[in-house]
């Protein structure tokens, strides 16, 4: 091996490292993408979100191919009224977590390709600090597993 | 032995007596409510079903739909969006489960109302709709008539602050209603999630029946 190759070996894993930043620190549990109903202009996006790293990292946006735009919302129910808020960032705490889960922080993908149950679809992440991470989810029909959402543990 | 006056007395004091205050228990407990059913948390039953207001609105296939299409049968409704990517898919998916385990009662219908008549036609909504389940029932209509129907029974709907452009989004009640055979509000499920909970709380109403 050449040292031109080894430097150019070292150079890819330096740069590896660089644009992925904190995201080795990330780990996606759970990731999931509601099926789309026919026509569906948007649809949502849950994970459970684990930071083994001992800073917050920030996440500032995402995107996919499978739909023209992501954004994060919020659904806040306050006396029974459902209100959605955009959020211009997700954080996930250090050493701690993020849920995005129904009725709650979610992924708002919008104008959605159509999604079947079973299919795996690419998101990529930004990071603050600028690193990107690309993480699988599988679309599911809602519902279909009890843990869809974690609300409905809170009803015994 | 008391003279017969005296035996007398006794009985005739005593019997109006009885008899004004076996009135007044009477009508203190006409005048004290029942207590309503408990079919639950999150679960009001009414003491006294709220007949359902007027309201001239189409379903996806195109036919009317207005408070006739609730008599002879009882039905869940829940008000909601097609844009809506959280609340409105996840109560429907909750309609599903509850449909499953209810499967075998008659007389039994879901709605779906568009709180967004703008954006739900009755097309989008006809495709929309029976991917929860082809019996369901998807209604839409002018925007008038879809506040006399939500505004008569306590459903708040409105565009969220900031909505701008075709992207808007709705704030909106999440509770479900049920309406009883006699196009009565009978109970309102606020917070419509588990399907156990809402198939066991609907046979216990059903069953107990809603007041004439």
């Amino acid at each position: 091996m050449t040292h031109a190759s080894i430097a150019g070996i070292a150079a890819a894993f330096w740069l590896a490292c660089a644009t992925t930043g904190f995201a080795g620190e990330l780990s996606f549990h759970e990731f999931w993408l509601a099926e789309t109903p026919p026509g569906a202009m948007a649809t949502a996006g849950f994970a459970r979100i684990a930071n083994a790293s001992d800073s917050e990292v920030a996440i500032t946006g995402a995107e996919s191919s499978a739909c023209k735009r992501i954004e994060f919302h919020r659904t806040d129910t306050i006396d029974g009224i459902a209100r959605m808020s955009r959020q211009s960032r997700l954080t996930v705490p250090a050493g701690g977590e993020l849920e995005l889960a129904p009725g709650g922080t979610h992924l708002m993908l919008i104008g959605p390709s159509a999604l079947h149950a079973g299919e795996r679809v690419s998101i990529s992440f930004e990071l603050e600090g600028g690193g990107t991470l690309t993480r699988e989810a599988e679309v599911r029909v809602r519902g279909s597993r009890p843990d869809d959402d974690p609300h409905a543990h809170h009803h015994p | 032995m008391p003279p017969t006056w005296v035996r007398w007395a006794v009985p005739l004091l005593v019997l109006p007596i009885l008899a004004v205050a076996t009135f007044f228990v009477i009508a203190m407990l006409r005048a004290i409510p029942p207590p309503s059913l408990d079919a639950g948390p999150d679960v009001t039953v009414l003491r006294a079903p709220l007949p359902l207001p007027d309201f001239a609105l189409f379903d996806h296939h195109g036919r009317v739909f207005d408070a006739g299409r609730f008599d002879e049968r009882w039905s869940f409704v829940f008000f909601g969006y097609t844009y809506c990517p959280d609340v409105c898919p996840a109560t429907l998916s909750t309609f599903r489960a509850v449909e499953e385990r209810l499967a075998g009662e008659p007389n039994l219908q879901y709605v779906f109302v568009s709180v967004d008549p703008e954006r739900d036609t009755a097309e989008r909504l006809a495709e929309f709709v029976p991917y929860f389940h082809p019996d369901f029932i998807g209604v839409t209509g002018p925007p008038e008539e879809i506040v006399n129907f939500t505004s008569g029974i306590g459903v708040y709907h409105q565009k969220s602050e900031g909505a701008t452009g075709p992207d808007y989004l709705m704030d909106h009640s999440i509770s479900v209603m049920l309406i009883d055979p006699e196009r009565r509000l009978a109970a309102i499920f606020s917070a419509p999630k588990d399907p156990d909970a809402i198939a066991a709380a609907f046979r216990k109403i059903r069953e107990h029946g809603t007041a004439p």
